[in-house]
């Protein structure tokens, strides 16, 4: 119990739009261990940049909060703003897609890090500073003591991410939540900010909190994770096994919506229509009901829950642990395909063999 | 009733089917070879910054691309990718060298001699937010360029013609009373594909089409494209960063890299056996766990503004010799159709 | 719509003006009396039922020479805002659509218009032309321009490298056409709120150079020349001065607030 850094239950947010309040995030709960790094996975919309912002106490003065976010041991929501300016950026960090709308433009990016060190540790400035350049070599920046006097905008987009990392790690955090950071960068930058990533978390034994929408970044980097569709959790469980056997219809949409050399002679499978906007969001029912080619009469009718099959949880009405045993036998039954035109049903095995290359 | 009209209406569209039909010489349908509907040559595109320095866009740029085909463009961000796009539908003026369209030379032309040509190449943007004039109604905007380009057309045919557009796009005929705004992302870039689609063009630039995409809308989005380029035999220069939907779509891909297309071939070719190291480190870097052997990309890309001597990727390469640095290597064929710059060749 | 309700500079400013439009309006079918008659017997009479505002120092009845002086403000206003609006607008659209040497000439004559001051000018118009309502217009058209020209040249500079500008130029959209079938209306609430802010200030203007005796010739009343003949009787007839100023001041206020008002709901958003 006690290797638990975080745990969120039943946490549920809310946004008044037009004197109704309409759920962005429902019923949420979420664990992450000591140096566990986990992915909240979903489409923008679907809830999980607020969810990690809710975590920083950085939701919205306009939403409604409810549930219990607890940080090893303790209640974020009975925190008051003395305790948030602690608790921020020495527990819990974090790093966005956008690493220069993130840093100051007019202060050099060492002194930036050095802030934080100050504001959190009682040492001196030179002390501080020394901290801040072996962070940074360890970070990965080459020759730290001319970076540290350099403005943001001198660097490269990967070496501000980097900066970035150094600034989030340099107090030791318990959590690192990292905000789709590897979105905004190139390809091959990419590659090293998730390999600096997978460094930091073996080196300071952070756990990390990863959000992205992004299934190969995910499968690369994380053990466990959560995808979120319209504010609810639909599946969670080992990463491994969630992108090889998918069991939500919505899961199994995503997995089988990469493109990729491996089905170029085929249609993408896709899931029909769009996101839900926050207002349009069914109150009963399941939330993914009007996209989903499984759908039932009870699936309009009662918001299904989150059930345990095996070591992963599923919402939804149509799976249960039998019918998971013996769905690999019942091709017929898949995801359709956009409009009349696609009738592109996708089995189990096309899921299979697609999965081996996200 | 409709179907009279359509054909009224293909009659006074006076365009792009007939126009191939003119330039096919009789007999080259049963060849083999494939036609060539754009020629790049030596294009050079420099951004110049008010004299004070220079940036190489695009770099001694030769490409064909083949009639029905869909090249793939990829690379990182600054490569000259998007320069290309832009230099072939005009939004850009090239500095040197010449782009042939079926013979003729559009660098050459006048806007107002290149007018006409303009119908057989469109574009699809990135943005679809910022890609639709948020002030004018969808139907409207697909309205707008059959009021420029077929004066001809009345009102009725006209407004016949944007349903059918709607339809072919997969979005309902009731869209047209709509604003952008009351549109998602995704039908937005079908609207996007229909404004660049009503003028039955031969080619279409779309550059990052569905990077701003969620993935499940991307799909969809990805198999519009798909499914119009067979309906309307188009050809696609597809501008992307994102490796598996080039690989995804593409018959052939061009890799570039600062300004350079420094590898290109079909798809199979480059994305299963790719020859450049720069071609090898991105596809390792897009498939992580399969790259455990391949060493990682280090450093950045250089400043296109102080681009490296010799080879423009030699700074970051694995291979890197003594000659790298001096000279810089050109485009040379490996197999058929099969080009990379890269002096281990 | 609902934005700009929302917001109580808007909501107050607006009001104030429909108060004024409702005035307008009614003077076009009605007024209380001859505003022209002129009658010994009633000179400087408070407000009485027959005369409800009084009389000034001539005999003339306030409320109709107020009412008349409205219609004045309103055309010089509208005026004013229509012909720099135009010629504003045309400028800057091409001053920021094409840039270069185009861009260059016009921001230079501009410029130099704006070190000379508008008050200034106007004078030597007027001193060069002579006096009335022909000239104060022409004079505080002039004066407007520069004022449009910047807000679309910045407008249209920002807006020429827009996505969906670059998407009509591939579909062999004219300059023209893009300039002002597309670009134009987004710019609509910028110009409007300009237009109300110009309007204020035109009111204002006018009433400023008739007070100096220089813009409107008698018998045309005019709020602004209503001020300096009252100026000498304030003691004896302070209404005469109240009444004229207050509405100068419920006029130029009403439209400024609605200009800010406009210019705060864009910037929000």
């Amino acid at each position: 119990m006690s290797d638990i850094v975080c745990s969120l239950q039943d946490f549920s947010l809310q946004f008044r739009e037009d004197g109704t309040w309409y759920p962005a995030v429902s019923d949420l709960n979420l664990e992450i261990h000591a140096g566990e790094m986990v992915a909240l996975i979903g489409e923008s919309g679907c809830g999980k940049s607020v969810t990690a912002l809710s975590l920083m106490g950085l939701w919205p003065e306009e939403a409604r909060v409810s549930g219990s976010l607890v940080m090893q041991g303790e209640n974020l929501l009975a925190m008051d703003s003395r305790r948030w300016a602690e608790y921020r950026g020495s527990q819990v960090s974090m790093i966005f897609q956008e690493p220069m709308t993130a840093l100051n433009p007019l202060i050099k990016v060492g002194k930036q890090i050095r802030e934080n060190v100050l504001v959190h540790q009682h040492v001196t400035r030179r002390e501080a500073k020394q901290q801040v350049l072996g962070m940074m070599k360890q970070a990965g920046l080459p020759d730290v003591e001319a970076l540290y006097h350099c403005y943001p905008h001198q660097l490269s987009g990967g070496q501000r991410q980097r900066i970035m990392i150094a600034m989030a790690m340099i107090n030791h955090p318990s959590l690192l939540i990292a905000d789709e950071p590897t979105t905004a960068l190139d390809v091959t930058i990419q590659a090293q900010i998730m390999e600096l990533m997978r460094q930091m978390n073996r080196e300071l034994g952070s756990a990390v909190l990863l959000i992205s929408h992004d299934l190969g970044v995910v499968k690369n980097l994380c053990s466990r994770a959560y995808i979120m569709y319209a504010g609810h959790v639909v599946e969670s469980g080992p990463v491994a096994e969630l992108l090889q056997n998918p069991m939500h219809p919505y899961t199994r949409g995503l997995v089988a919506a990469i493109p990729g050399p491996h089905c170029r002679d085929q249609e993408l499978a896709s899931i029909p229509g769009t996101v839900p906007a926050l207002n349009a969001r069914l109150q009963i029912g399941c939330g993914f009901c009007n996209r989903c080619a499984w759908k039932t009469d009870i699936c309009e009718k009662e918001t299904p829950q989150l059930k345990t099959v095996g070591n992963r949880m599923v919402r939804c009405h149509r799976v249960s642990e039998q019918e998971h045993g013996k769905r690999s036998a019942d091709k017929g039954e898949g995801l359709e395909g956009e409009g009349q035109n696609s009738a592109a049903n996708v089995s189990d095995a096309e899921i299979e063999r697609r999965c081996v290359h996200v | 009733m409709s179907k009279k009209n359509s054909s009224q209406m293909a009659e006074k569209m006076e365009g792009n089917e007939s126009g191939n039909a003119e330039t096919q010489e009789p007999g080259k349908m049963a060849a083999t070879v494939p036609e060539k509907l754009i020629t790049i040559d030596h294009v050079t595109k420099i951004y110049r910054d008010g004299g004070r320095s220079a940036v190489k866009a695009v770099d001694d740029l030769c490409l064909d691309i083949y009639k029905g085909e869909t090249l793939g463009l990829v690379g990182e961000s600054g490569c000259g990718k998007s320069t290309t796009g832009n230099l072939l539908v005009r939004l850009l003026q090239t500095d040197e060298g010449s782009i042939t369209y079926r013979g003729q030379d559009i660098t050459k032309m006048s806007e107002k001699q290149f007018h006409p040509l303009r119908r057989n190449i469109q574009m699809v943007f990135q943005d679809p937010y910022s890609s639709i004039n948020p002030k004018k109604k969808i139907g409207w905007l697909l309205e707008e360029p059959l009021v420029i380009h077929h004066k001809k057309l009345s009102k009725e045919e006209r407004q016949e013609k944007v349903k059918e557009m709607l339809r072919v796009v997969g979005l309902d005929e009731e869209y047209r009373n709509r604003y952008p705004r009351q549109l998602s992302g995704g039908q937005r870039q079908r609207v996007s594909i229909a404004l660049a689609l009503i003028l039955n063009p031969a080619f279409i630039v779309a550059d990052e089409p569905v990077s701003a995409l969620d993935v499940s809308v991307q799909a969809q989005i990805l198999n519009l494209m798909k499914k119009l380029q067979k309906e309307y035999s188009l050809t696609y220069l597809f501008i992307s960063h994102d490796l598996n939907v080039v690989s995804y779509l593409s018959d052939r891909i061009g890799v570039m890299y600062l300004g350079n297309l420094v590898e290109l071939g079909s798809w199979e070719q480059v994305s299963t056996r790719p020859r450049h190291p720069y071609t090898q480190a991105l596809f390792a870097a897009a498939n992580a766990e399969e790259s455990n052997g391949t060493p990682l990309l280090q450093g950045d890309v250089p400043s296109p503004s102080d681009p490296p001597s010799g080879c423009p990727f030699h700074t970051r390469c694995p291979q890197c010799m003594e000659r790298c640095r001096r000279e810089k290597p050109v485009l040379t064929e490996i197999e058929d159709g099969w080009k990379a710059a890269c002096f281990l060749e | 719509m609902k934005k700009y309700v929302s917001d109580i500079s808007f909501c107050v400013g607006l009001a104030l003006v429909s108060i004024m439009l409702l005035v307008l309006c009614v003077s076009f079918f009605w007024l209380p009396c001859d505003p022209e008659a002129m009658s010994g017997l009633l000179k400087l009479k408070p407000p009485s039922p027959e005369h409800w505002l009084g009389t000034d120092q001539f005999g003339r009845d306030i409320a109709s020479r107020i009412m008349k002086g409205i219609q004045i403000s309103f055309l010089i206003g509208a005026i004013v805002v229509a012909a720099g609006g135009v010629i504003g607008v045309l400028l800057g659209a091409c001053s920021g659509y094409f840039g270069g040497w185009v861009d260059s000439v016009i921001m230079k004559v501009i410029d130099a218009q704006m070190a000379f001051p508008g008050v200034l000018l106007a004078l030597m118009l007027i001193a060069v032309f002579g006096n009335g309502i022909g000239n104060t217009i022409l004079a505080l058209s002039i004066m407007s321009i520069p004022r449009f020209v910047r807000i679309s040249r910045s407008g249209f500079l920002r807006l020429r490298e827009a996505d969906f500008v670059r998407a009509e130029k591939v579909r062999g959209a004219s300059a023209p056409r893009i300039m002002f079938i597309h670009i134009l209306p987004n710019l609509m609430s910028e110009l409007a709120a300009t237009a109300s802010l110009t309007f204020a200030s035109a009111v204002m203007s006018e009433a400023g150079l008739s007070y100096l005796g220089l813009g409107i010739t008698p018998p045309d009343p005019s709020l602004g020349r209503m001020l300096s003949e009252a100026q000498g009787t304030i003691l004896r007839a302070p209404w005469y001065v109240l009444i004229p100023a207050g509405v100068i001041t419920v006029l130029v206020m009403g439209f400024n607030l609605l200009g800010d008002g406009i210019q705060q709901v864009n910037e929000r958003r």
